[in-house]
This record gives C-alpha cells, sequence and structure tokens, in this order.
C-alpha cells in the first residue's frame, strides 16, 4: 500500500496519468449542502460563508477529493439579467428566458462580474475555500461553455432556429458568450480556483450532430478553452463523449466528464495517456441504490477504468442530486476506500444487484 | 414496396438535411404516385421511427429529432386539410410539461403524436400537479403524455398518480423527459402506466389504448 497523499498529491498524480494512493473521489456537492443542514435551497445559497464551512465538512464527511464553488448554472444567466427560479429540492433553474426574441441578441452586454451579486458569491466561496484548504484540497470552479449557455438564455426550441437559421446572431451571440465565459473562468482561478469545469451538454453527439458541431462551435471552445488561464475539465453533463473524444483531447483540456451511454472500457483505452476521465456514476439512478448495488457498480467502474491512472470517480452529471440519501455517498465512499487503492486488487465484476 | 423505401430513404434525408421544401416534396409525390395519405403517414412514422431509434444508439441527436418532428408537423398541418383524413377512435390525448418550463420534450413528441393523425391537446408548461389532473379532468382526457426535466419534477408524477386515484381517474398516464431516460424504473416508481422513451415509442402505446377501447 502506497503513503497517504492529500486529496490534491491524488487528484495531480491521477491527472498526470499515473496511479495515486488510491482512485481519486469526487463528490460534486452544490445545493446538497442545503439538504444537510436541513435549510431551503435558496437561503443555503445567499450565505457564502455557510457554504464554505458546509463544503469543508461535506468533503470530511464523505472522503471527496475536491471542494466544489459551483451553486447552481443559472447563476450565470442571472448575471445578463435572467430570472432565477428556486425550488424546495431541486436545482435552481433559469425562469422564462431572457432573450425572448433573436433580434434582441445584438443588444446584449457583457455582464459585469464586480456588479452581479450572484457571481459575487462564488468568488467569495472560492476564496474562503482557499483560505481554509490552501493547496491540499482542489477547488473545482465551473463555467457553461458558450455554445451551451443559450439553452438558458433562449430556450432550447428557439437557441435550434438560431443555430440552424440565424448564423449571423448564432455568431454574435457565441462571441459575447465566450468573452464572458473566459472573464468569469479566469476571475475564478483568480480568486482561488485550482481547476475550471467547462459544462458544455451541447457538444455531444446525444444533443447536436457531430459535424454540425464541429463546424460550428468547436473552433471557439478551442480558442475559448485557450485563453482561460489554469486547467479544465471539458464535461459533456451525461452525454455520449466517445464520438468527439479525439476533438476535444485536442483542445487541450485536461479531464474529460463523460456519462452513461459510453463504453467505458472503449473509452479508457482511447483516452490513455491523452486525457483523464472523470465520471460516470448514475446520479438518477443512484437516489435508489442498495449498498449492494452502490458497491458493485463502483468496483465495475474500477476494474474498467482505474488501471494506470487518468481516471477519477464521480457522477456522470456534474452534482449530487438533493434525494440521494447519505447512506448511499458512505457506501459509494466505503468501496472507493476498499477498491480504490493502488495497486488495484482483481475484482470480479459483480452482476446487477439492483 | 421498392418505390415506398425509395421514398422513405429520401424522406430521410431531406429530414436530417433540415431541408422542409425537400421533404414536403418527397411526401407530395408518394401521395401522388400512391394515391393515398396512409402511405405519407406510413414513411412519416418509419422515418421518425429510424431517427428515434437512432439517437437511442448515439447515430442522431436530439437537435435531429427535434427538427424532424417540427418539420412532420408542418407538412402534415399544410397536407391534412387536402386529404380530410381523422383517425377513427381516436383517443383524447393531452400533453404538458410538470413544473418545468423545458418544452422541447413535449413539442417532439406532439410532433410525433400529430403526425400520427392523432388529436393531442397541448396543456403548456411549468404546470403543477392540481393544474394539470384538472385539465385532465376537464378534458376527458384518456392518454396523458406528461414530461419532465428534472428529477424533482420527475418525482412529482407520484402526486398526479395518488390525485388520479383518489379521484377515480381512469387516464393512461405516460411519463418521459431525461430523468426516466437516466433511470429506466422511474416510471414504475412514480406509478406511471408506461414509459415513453421518445415520440415513436408512444405511438404503439395509444394504439394498444384504442384496441382495448
Amino acid at each position: 500500500m502506497k503513503t497517504e497523499m492529500t486529496s490534491m498529491e491524488r487528484v495531480l498524480t491521477a491527472l498526470s496519468h499515473q496511479e495515486p494512493d488510491r482512485v481519486p473521489l469526487l463528490l460534486l456537492f452544490s445545493l446538497y449542502g442545503a439538504r444537510e443542514l436541513e435549510m431551503s435551497i435558496k437561503d443555503y445559497f445567499m450565505d457564502p460563508e455557510l457554504v464554505v464551512k458546509t463544503q469543508l465538512m461535506l468533503q470530511k464527511k464523505y472522503r471527496s477529493d475536491c471542494l466544489y464553488s459551483f451553486a447552481y448554472g443559472a447563476i450565470e444567466t442571472e448575471a445578463f439579467g435572467g430570472e432565477v427560479v428556486f425550488t424546495d429540492d431541486g436545482p435552481p433553474n433559469a425562469g422564462e428566458p431572457l432573450i425572448g426574441s433573436l433580434d434582441l441578441i445584438p443588444s446584449l452586454n457583457l455582464p459585469d462580474i464586480g456588479s452581479s451579486p450572484g457571481l459575487q458569491r462564488i468568488l467569495a466561496v472560492t476564496r474562503g475555500l482557499k483560505q481554509a484548504a490552501g493547496d491540499s484540497i482542489p477547488i473545482i470552479g465551473v463555467v457553461v461553455a458558450p455554445f451551451s449557455l443559450p439553452v438558458m438564455q433562449l430556450g432550447f426550441e428557439k437557441y435550434l432556429e438560431l443555430i440552424y437559421f440565424r448564423p449571423e446572431l448564432f455568431a454574435q451571440l457565441m462571441a459575447l458568450n465566450s468573452a464572458f465565459c473566459v472573464k468569469w473562468a479566469n476571475a475564478q482561478l483568480a480568486a482561488g480556483a485550482t481547476a475550471i469545469c467547462y459544462f458544455n451538454p451541447l457538444a455531444s453527439p446525444t444533443m447536436i450532430e457531430k459535424d454540425t458541431y464541429l463546424k460550428i462551435a468547436y473552433p471557439l471552445d478551442c480558442q475559448t478553452l485557450a485563453k482561460i488561464k489554469g486547467p479544465t475539465a471539458t464535461h459533456l453533463a451525461s452525454g455520449i463523449t466517445l464520438p468527439v473524444l479525439d476533438e476535444i483531447i485536442a483542445s487541450k483540456t485536461a479531464i474529460l466528464g463523460f456519462g452513461q451511454g459510453d463504453d467505458v472500457t472503449r473509452l479508457k483505452a482511447r483516452a490513455s495517456h491523452k486525457i483523464a476521465l472523470v465520471g460516470n456514476l448514475n446520479a438518477i439512478e443512484m437516489v435508489n441504490w442498495s449498498p449492494e448495488k452502490a458497491q458493485s457498480t463502483v468496483k465495475t467502474l474500477i476494474s474498467q477504468a482505474a488501471a494506470g491512472g487518468g481516471f477519477l470517480i464521480s457522477d456522470s452529471h456534474g452534482e449530487i442530486p438533493y434525494q440521494v440519501p447519505p447512506e448511499v455517498l458512505v457506501n459509494i465512499a466505503d468501496t472507493v476506500a476498499e477498491w480504490g487503492q493502488y495497486p488495484l486488487k482483481s475484482i470480479g465484476v459483480d452482476q446487477d444487484a439492483s | 414496396m421498392e418505390q415506398k423505401d425509395n421514398h422513405r430513404q429520401l424522406f430521410l434525408d431531406a429530414l436530417l438535411a433540415m431541408d422542409r421544401i425537400g421533404s414536403e416534396k418527397v411526401l407530395r409525390d408518394a401521395a401522388q404516385q400512391q394515391q393515398s395519405f396512409e402511405a405519407v403517414e406510413q414513411i412519416i412514422s418509419e422515418t421518425l421511427n429510424i431517427i428515434g431509434e437512432g439517437w437511442e444508439i448515439g447515430d442522431y441527436s436530439l437537435s435531429q429529432i427535434y427538427m424532424s418532428g417540427v418539420i412532420c408537423e408542418e407538412i402534415i398541418t399544410r397536407m391534412l386539410p387536402e386529404f380530410r383524413r381523422d383517425r377513427k377512435n381516436s383517443p383524447k390525448i393531452g400533453i404538458g410539461v410538470l413544473i418545468d418550463h423545458h418544452a422541447l420534450g413535449k413539442r417532439i413528441v406532439k410532433a410525433v403524436v400529430q403526425a400520427e393523425g392523432f388529436e393531442i391537446f397541448d396543456f403548456g408548461d411549468g404546470l403543477s400537479v392540481e393544474e394539470i389532473v384538472d385539465k385532465t379532468m376537464a378534458y376527458r382526457i384518456d392518454v396523458l403524455l406528461v414530461s419532465t426535466l428534472m428529477l424533482p419534477s420527475a418525482l412529482k408524477v407520484k402526486e398526479i398518480r395518488q390525485q388520479f386515484d383518489h379521484r377515480k381517474i381512469k387516464t393512461w398516464l405516460i411519463v418521459g423527459g431525461a430523468p426516466f431516460r437516466l433511470d429506466s424504473s422511474l416510471w414504475l416508481q412514480v406509478g406511471a402506466d408506461a414509459d415513453g422513451k421518445n415520440g415513436t415509442a408512444v405511438i404503439p402505446m395509444i394504439e394498444r389504448l384504442v384496441a382495448t377501447q
């Protein structure tokens, strides 16, 4: 057994495609903090000091190897002037699309991070986490990719109309979103984030056909990522990744978040020593996992993807749902502690124990 | 048969290219050659099925399904009055988005159901449990299609089932949306009658119901 590493050492070793002491476990807690404290999600996110304390508590309690400054995706459209709808037990969501008509795109302005209360709260959380954890635990910040943000800015239907039928306005919105994305990512890095998770579900062929993505958005992703002054993880938020793997590797991102639809063994073989993988526990099914199911799923994933490093266990969507019972998270952490130690034990893959 | 296969392939190509004019031309050619609107319906149905199944295995994207559905919806709307054909024994179908405001899935399913010649009542999006149950009763709906985006909304379907049971409503409850795709047993947990994986998967469910009426 190897000497125990700090979370930072563990993650960095895995990212350099070597085997750390054990497989890193990234439990991405956002609204789950409100559940732990039995308070409203809105009140929770309004209090950066409380979020910092809770992040540290959750990281320790569930043996996660990261801290997560993310609150909710709609915080970015909020900065553009959009509405956020809070619920009792789910992620705060974008309300009515902030761009009611495509013709309003030219009148949109680049948000000022300094005057956006939501973004300022995230930066306060990031600074607080950095102050508390120093360089011992990675702090993951989040941005929504320029190509994916319009789903919240416009609504999906109107966005498809923009993509396919209004190329000039599409280009204008992409330029604005890219400028915002770079500013927002770099502000989080300056506040202490170790790396930026670049959420880009629309890059997945599950959502947009590959040819279209490569033609109209991939070059912009490469340019945007190149301007972010720190390591990035491209996350396709549950969409399939294998068909665009080579392009994502070429975009110089360090990590790929993959989904349930991917063939893990093939993905691992093709990604080996080119890009680290993070994923792909099914956070929706996780709500109903028995201890046996949690153990068999984590063991299978380790057996498929962990050899040689370059792999971090997480969920496939970028957030632990509010409804996941704490016992399931403990079961996951226990399994990683037992079966994720390097050198890996031989794992006989269990049959489905659901 | 060869001619029909040819039309289907041409229609598939035109839809994937998002060629509205070309798509309609293929269907009008088919209708003229075969002198029936049933031939058109069959081509639409089979083609949307190919795209829907292709999405399940990663060959096609959600945007292609959506745009294909929208194009079919537009063509059907234009062609139906010319052929004046309605389905006999069409059940009353309602569709709505529970809690969430993302209506893409609803529009896809609605387009497919309409393309199959069924009448469908659109209850909108952002609906509460009470609103959707009240509308189901008011319109005497036989089949209710409920779309959701977020997990908490999907779990709220349980409350629709409870209301149906409480008010002795016999409406078939079919659910769809991202949470149900990610957890294949979730539809059972929330008490739905079926899992509408995509638009075309809903059609045989409705047809089975028609057959039993």
